[in-house]
């Protein structure tokens, strides 16, 4: 499924329509070079679920917990992890096998951790349409 | 001597107090990973309603792992915090050992097995022997067909216990046939009065700990094991 943007805005209602399809246990994994629009789409993930706080990049934190309406969003970010001997101290399986929703950036980093069934979205720039213009990705099984 | 036991290893959250002969009381809780909100309260609620305090707590016994990384994380830093302001000692005992107690005497093979995702089980094999049980498997986190491998080289008939059972109760029944037997739903998962129990047996062998040197036990998977996921999710 392929969706183009050309705002933050618009980020944030594709990232919306995602959202609306994904539910307790689901794993996103969010793809896209440095300043491509990650956290701009999680904050818009996060505000889909009903989360009305303020959504900033994990680089440092690992993750961040976003208490949603009746669901929690868990947004990593494993640029930072090393391997995944590393992730295994942050205790990672406890979220991916767990209740909320997870939004990985820089998956690549654990993959032999992620499970099977997870849904992927990829945010692509082409300054060809303008410095604004991202074009994003959805996949997944039974999309 | 009474026993404050810790059992909060997985899904199961769980405290029971012993005076070193018989369970006092027990509070189990099988619902969700809520220990960081469920564990101290459960604690109080088993002491006020046997009227004893920390004061009259000599060992604080608590599961080490595997497990829940969370939740090993959360009986072993409860363990240490309530152990720590007298200085009593502390007993981690390793949470499949513990499964072996809630079946004693078991003329089967006991194998107790945690589901460790990905399937890989967290397992281990005890067999009772004169009123007390032998290792027959260290503990380990082995993939499920070949911990299953293992089982088959070995004589006699089994009784799993352990969350990995709802998981692969299929398999085990495919691979083991008759020789595989179940546990019922009151032995089935881990309780802190095995914990307890089996803290009894490890304060007799002196093999206490201090607050300081309690330490969690996550039985991490081999290299060797990693590898083989790495290359066998790249494809």
């Amino acid at each position: 499924m392929k969706f183009e943007s050309y705002s933050a805005e618009q980020t944030k209602d594709i990232a919306k329509t995602i959202a609306d399809r994904l539910s307790e246990g689901d794993i996103l994994l969010l793809d896209g070079e440095l300043g491509a629009g990650k956290t701009v789409f999680a904050s818009g993930f996060a505000a889909a679920k009903g989360y009305k706080g303020y959504v900033s990049s994990p680089t440092f934190t690992l993750v961040n917990e976003y208490d949603g309406d009746g669901i929690m969003i868990y947004h990593f970010d494993m640029y930072r992890i090393e391997n995944c001997d590393d992730s295994d101290s942050l205790g990672i399986d406890d979220y991916l096998f767990g209740d909320g929703i997870c939004l990985i950036e820089w998956s690549e980093k654990i993959s032999s951790l992620i499970p099977e069934g997870a849904y992927k979205v990829t945010i692509t720039k082409n300054t060809d349409f303008g410095d604004d213009y991202r074009l994003i990705e959805f996949e997944g099984e039974n999309i | 001597m009474k026993i404050l036991a810790i059992e909060a290893s997985a899904v199961v959250c769980s405290v029971a107090v012993s005076d070193g002969e018989t369970i006092l009381g027990e509070y189990t809780v099988n619902n969700k990973k809520t220990h960081s909100q469920m564990l101290l309260p459960m604690i109080k609620s088993v002491m006020d309603s046997l009227s004893l305090t920390m004061e009259d707590i000599d060992v604080v016994a608590c599961s080490e792992g595997p497990g829940s990384f969370t939740g090993i994380r959360i009986g072993i830093a409860t363990a240490k915090g309530l152990a720590s302001p007298r200085k009593i000692p502390v007993c981690t005992v390793p949470t499949l050992e513990a499964m072996a107690y809630n079946l004693p005497f078991c003329k089967n093979t006991v194998v107790p097995i945690m589901d460790a995702r990905r399937n890989q089980v967290y397992c281990a094999a005890y067999a009772w022997q004169d009123g007390e049980f032998e290792q027959v498997l260290e503990p380990a986190a082995k993939g499920i067909d070949a911990f299953l491998s293992e089982l088959e080289n070995i004589c006699g008939s089994f009784t799993f216990v352990g969350d990995g059972v709802g998981a692969y109760e299929g398999i085990i029944k495919d691979r083991l046939g008759e020789r595989a037997a179940f546990s019922k739903p009151n032995a089935s998962l881990q309780n802190a009065s095995s914990v307890c129990a089996l803290a009894c047996r490890y304060i007799k062998e002196n093999k206490l700990k201090t607050y300081l040197t309690a330490q969690p036990v996550y039985l991490r998977k081999s290299q060797a094991e990693r590898e083989y996921a790495e290359k066998h999710g790249e494809k």
